[in-house]
C-alpha cells in the first residue's frame, strides 16, 4: 500500500531529472533577441498575407504471489448494436474504420473518431474513443477515465517485450502493466496491431463493470473486437499544402468539441489546425494579422505560432505550430499561415455516432 | 527583483517544478521556456504582483494543460512506458521501489499528474488546486482518487510479484 512519504519522495526523485537551467537560459536569451528583432520590423512595416485560397472539402481478483488468471481465451459476447453507416455532409469524405468493439461496459459511449488521411496502407492508424456518458465536450480536459481502441502500424507498437503475453480469440497479444497506456496490444493482421487503453478508471468504475483491474477489462473489450467497415469518420479538413518532413504523417479527429487535423513527426504533433475546439486566448498577448481575408490574431514565440481567427460562418479556426522537443522540427511562421491559407474546409460533419454505443 | 534576476534565482525550481508536473525531461524545459518567454514581455506587470514565482508556475501548469498539448496527446512514448514497466529488481531495496513508482507517476494522464503532483510535492490544499487547474475542488479529489487507485495497484502487483 503505497504511502504519501513514499509518493513525496517519488516526486523529489522525479524532480531530480529536471533539465538543466543553461539550456533555457540560452534559449530564453536568444528568444529575446529574436523579439527585439521583429518589434523592430513591425514598428517599420507591419505585417501582412495576401488572400489565398478557399473552398469546400476529415476483477479479476489478483491473485496474490503469481499472474493474474484471465480466463479462457474465448469471444465476448455482444452487448452493443449493428453500425450505422451515415452519409457524409457535401464536400466531406467518409472514410470506414476498420475495427469495432461490440462489447462496452454500460454506460460508456462514442465519443471520437479518427484516421491518418495522406498515409499509405502500411501506415494507416485509426483511433476510436468512448467516455462516460453524459459528459460535456469540456469535461474532456479534465481528464475523465476513457476507453479507447487504436489500430497502428505493427512497427508503432510492437507486441514483443510486453511483460504479459495473452491470446485475443487465437491472435498473440500482450499486456501491459496496471495503468500503462495502453494496456492491451494484439496482432490484427496484415502487419497491423490493434491497441486498447483503459485509462483513468478507478477500482471503483472496474468493480461497477465486474473488474478487479483495467488489463481484465481491455481482455474482454478486446475479445469482442470485429472488422467493421461499416462505421465512418467524416473528414471535413484537409491540408491543401502542408511542408514536408521526413516520416510525417497527417491524421484527422472529430468529435464533440470539435475536429482537428494534425502533422505529426516522431509521435509529436508540430502543426495541428482546429476548428470549433472552444478555447479562450487571454493568456497571450496577441498582434493583429490578416489570414484568409479575414481579421485574426496571433501569438509568436521562439518555439511557438499560435493563430485564432474567427471564419465567416462564424467558426473559430486556431492553427498551433511548435517545435519538437525530441525532433526539433520548426515549422515556421510563413509556414503555418500558407497551410491556413491553403486548408480546405468542409461543412461541420453531422457526426451522428456521438453519444451513442 | 528584475527578470533576469528572477531567473537567475528561481529557475532550478521552476524546472523541478516543470519535471514533476510533466513527468517528461524535454516537455519539462518546453513549458518553462514558453512560459518564461511570455513572461519577460510582461514582467513589470508580474513582479508588481505579491508571489511572482507563484504566478509563473500558474503559467507552466496552464501550459502544459492547454488545448495545444491536448492536440499533443498521442499515445505514451515507448520511453514512458518503458520507464513504467521497468521490473523491480528488488523489492527489499526501497531504491528499485521508488524507480517504479517514479515511472508509474510518470505513466499517468496529465491531468491527474499535475494534481497529485501539486498535491504531494508542492504541498497544495484541495482548494489550492482547484483553484490552479480552474475546476472544482470534487474533481480534484476525483483525479487524485483515481491516481492514486492506480498507483497503488500498481505497486501492489510489483512488489508481490517480487516476493
Amino acid at each position: 500500500m503505497i504511502q504519501d512519504d513514499e509518493l513525496r519522495a517519488a516526486f523529489a526523485r522525479l524532480a531530480d531529472h529536471a533539465p538543466h537551467q543553461a539550456r533555457v537560459q540560452a534559449r530564453l536569451h536568444r528568444a529575446a533577441r529574436v523579439h527585439r528583432q521583429r518589434r523592430a520590423l513591425l514598428v517599420a512595416g507591419g505585417v501582412a498575407v495576401g488572400v489565398g485560397v478557399a473552398g469546400g472539402a476529415a476483477a479479476v481478483a489478483r491473485e496474490i504471489l503469481r499472474e493474474p488468471d484471465f480466463g479462457p481465451d474465448a469471444r465476448t459476447p455482444g452487448n452493443l448494436p449493428d453500425p450505422v453507416a451515415w452519409p457524409a455532409e457535401a464536400g466531406n469524405t467518409a472514410v470506414p474504420l476498420r475495427y469495432r468493439p461490440t462489447w462496452l461496459p454500460e454506460g460508456y459511449v462514442e465519443h471520437a473518431r479518427g484516421t491518418t488521411v495522406d498515409a499509405g496502407p502500411d501506415q494507416l492508424m485509426q483511433h476510436r474513443a468512448w467516455y462516460p456518458e453524459g459528459i460535456s465536450p469540456r469535461d474532456v480536459y479534465e481528464g475523465p477515465p476513457y476507453i479507447s481502441l487504436d489500430l497502428v502500424p505493427a512497427s508503432y507498437w510492437e507486441i514483443a517485450g510486453w511483460r504479459s503475453p495473452v491470446s485475443v480469440n487465437g491472435a498473440r497479444g500482450g499486456l501491459g502493466p496496471e495503468g500503462s497506456t495502453p494496456v492491451l496490444l494484439w496482432e490484427a493482421g496484415g502487419g497491423r496491431n490493434l491497441a486498447l487503453s483503459v485509462n483513468g478508471l478507478s477500482v471503483n468504475d472496474l468493480s461497477v463493470s465486474g473488474f478487479a483491474d483495467s488489463r481484465a477489462l481491455a481482455l474482454a473489450i478486446a475479445r469482442s473486437v470485429v472488422p467493421d467497415n461499416v462505421s465512418t469518420v467524416e473528414v471535413s479538413l484537409s491540408l491543401g499544402w502542408r511542408p514536408e518532413f521526413p516520416g510525417s504523417v497527417v491524421d484527422y479527429e472529430t468529435g464533440p468539441s470539435g475536429s482537428f487535423v494534425r502533422v505529426v513527426v516522431d509521435r509529436t504533433m508540430v502543426l495541428g489546425v482546429a476548428i470549433d475546439m472552444q478555447t479562450s486566448d487571454d493568456i497571450y498577448e496577441t498582434e493583429p494579422i490578416t489570414v484568409r481575408g479575414g481579421a485574426g490574431r496571433w501569438f509568436r514565440s521562439d518555439t511557438t505560432v499560435i493563430v485564432w481567427l474567427t471564419l465567416p460562418d462564424g467558426r473559430l479556426l486556431q492553427a498551433s505550430a511548435e517545435r519538437s522537443p525530441i525532433t526539433g522540427v520548426q515549422v515556421t511562421e510563413d509556414d503555418l499561415l500558407r497551410v491556413i491559407e491553403e486548408l480546405r474546409i468542409g461543412p461541420r460533419p453531422a457526426n451522428h455516432w456521438i453519444g451513442t454505443r | 527583483m528584475t527578470f533576469d534576476e528572477f531567473v537567475g534565482a528561481r529557475l532550478p525550481a521552476l524546472l523541478r517544478y516543470a519535471m514533476v508536473i510533466t513527468g517528461d525531461h524535454y516537455l519539462a524545459e518546453d513549458v518553462v521556456q514558453e512560459s518564461l518567454v511570455r513572461a519577460q514581455s510582461r514582467w513589470s506587470r508580474i513582479s508588481a504582483t505579491e508571489q511572482p514565482e507563484a504566478y509563473l508556475k500558474r503559467m507552466v501548469l496552464n501550459e502544459y494543460l492547454s488545448w495545444r498539448r491536448r492536440l499533443r496527446a498521442v499515445p505514451a512514448s515507448d520511453q514512458t512506458i518503458e520507464r513504467a514497466t521497468r521490473p523491480v529488481d528488488d523489492p527489499s531495496s526501497g531504491v528499485a521501489e521508488r524507480d517504479a513508482i517514479v515511472g508509474l507517476i510518470a505513466a499517468l494522464p496529465p491531468r491527474q499528474r499535475a494534481v497529485l503532483a501539486l498535491r504531494y510535492y508542492e504541498g497544495c490544499t484541495d482548494a489550492e488546486i482547484a483553484d490552479l487547474l480552474g475546476c472544482r475542488e470534487a474533481t480534484v479529489r476525483s483525479h487524485a482518487s483515481r491516481a492514486l487507485a492506480t498507483l497503488r495497484a500498481a505497486t501492489t502487483t510489483s512488489v508481490l510479484k517480487g516476493g
